[in-house]
């Protein structure tokens, strides 16, 4: 059963006991009674599994308004993984993005069977492409619009690395755009599903794009990273690819990792494992198309046997 | 300050540092301070030619043979090494 195959009610109910959702290597259990969360999951959690009630839990979180004063002047929201609150409380209008990020802190804190680099994670023709880069650098948007020309979503955000295999596995979640990039993409994906825009977040304007239904209806197959791009958004930009040595990506790659410093040589092992097999470039674009473009020559020459 | 050409260098002993290779770059991983470092094609020969056995600056460059760096260049860079505990001098 998915979460769309619920009706309102339904989902209202289950959230408010708590709902178990398989999101690709974890299954999350959510609770809340916030309005914003349930609209939020209806809309961009529309193709996920609901695992059994009785299943095995690796994150149980909830989200609810704070007791006290702050539960009604300037309202706030607070997450709780577990029980325990490991923030402080946002204003209730951030209640869906408090969600996401909740979650990816879950993920890149306590997920140590894995290495977990900041990077988008997007596949094509059982070969991932990972685009690392600091908050700003347009990977976001580059990943966002990736998605809608043939490339299936891993991440938006992070980059989970089997610790055995060297083999990226899928966490296909809502897409966090930010600022301008949000109106961007309405206009480059018309057709995809987009969560009502927050304002005055500490990120600015965020609003979260749905995951293609293919990409969570694949989460479960891993692939081996075969390029590294880093990526720049520069109005003007030339949209070239630069090669890049493997060696000064990889230094950049743990430089921006989660949890490098907890999983170790275990961790080196598997990043210069998946890095063997990879091409490194830099990419500064400013156009979207052309963007698009450079990728699908990149997986065309892996295809035809030149990469 | 200088270093004696007597001295003799060695990779660290005390904890592993595991290594990968691609092209004249190599990238490191110190065990104990748990730290990544990426060497450069001089610095990574200098570093290969210390894990076959302990050297004195003058053993290194013969062993480095044609091209090899100017012995306070040497020196510099086995400096630079020692501070990041890649590797250390033997007791006289």
């Amino acid at each position: 059963m998915k979460v769309a195959d619920l009706s309102r009610t339904q989902l209202t109910a289950r959230l408010r006991q708590g709902m178990n959702l398989c999101m690709g290597p974890v299954t999350v259990r959510v609770h809340s009674s916030l309005p914003a969360i349930t609209q939020g999951i209806a809309r961009l959690y529309a193709d996920y599994v609901l695992a059994a009630d009785d299943a095995f839990v690796d994150f149980r979180v909830s989200l609810s308004r704070p007791s006290g004063l702050r539960r009604w002047i300037k309202p706030q929201v607070a997450f709780f993984l577990d029980g325990h609150t490991p923030f402080k409380p946002l204003p209730l209008s951030q209640a869906f993005p408090m969600l996401e990020w909740g979650l990816n802190w879950c993920l890149a804190t306590y997920l140590n069977q894995y290495v977990i680099l900041h990077a988008a994670v997007l596949e094509r023709d059982g070969a991932a492409l990972i685009l690392p880069g600091a908050p700003g650098a347009g990977k976001s948007t580059l990943c966002a619009a990736l998605t809608g020309h043939g490339w299936r979503l891993f991440s938006d955000e992070m980059a989970i690395v089997d610790l055995a295999s060297g083999r990226l596995v899928p966490n296909p979640r809502p897409i966090g755009l930010k600022n301008e990039s949000i109106a961007i993409m309405r206009r480059f994906l018309p057709a995809a599903v987009m969560g009502e825009a927050c304002v005055d977040t500490r990120k600015g304007t965020v609003a979260h794009l749905r995951p293609p239904a293919d990409s969570v209806a694949r989460a479960g197959e891993t692939a081996p990273a075969a390029w590294v791009v880093a990526p720049r958004y520069c109005p003007g930009g030339r949209g070239e690819l630069e090669a890049a040595s493997r060696g000064r990506m990889f230094l950049e790659l743990v430089n921006n990792a989660f949890n490098y410093s907890v999983v170790g040589g275990a961790g080196f092992r598997a990043l210069s494992a998946m890095m063997d097999g990879c091409e490194c470039y830099r990419f500064e674009y400013g156009d979207l198309h052309g963007a698009m473009a450079v990728f699908e020559a990149l997986a065309a020459a892996r295809r035809d046997g030149h990469g | 300050m200088g270093l004696a050409t007597e001295t003799r260098w060695r990779l660290v002993a005390d904890f592993d540092i595991l290594t990968r290779q691609w092209g004249g770059e190599v990238v490191l991983y110190h065990e104990g301070s748990g730290n990544t470092h990426l060497l450069d094609d001089v610095a990574a020969r200098l570093f290969s030619l210390l894990s076959h056995e302990p050297a004195t600056v003058g053993e290194i460059a013969a062993a480095w043979g044609e091209g090899a760096p100017p012995r306070a260049e040497l020196e510099t860079l086995l400096g630079r090494l020692q501070r990041l505990d890649l590797v250390e001098p033997l007791a006289q």
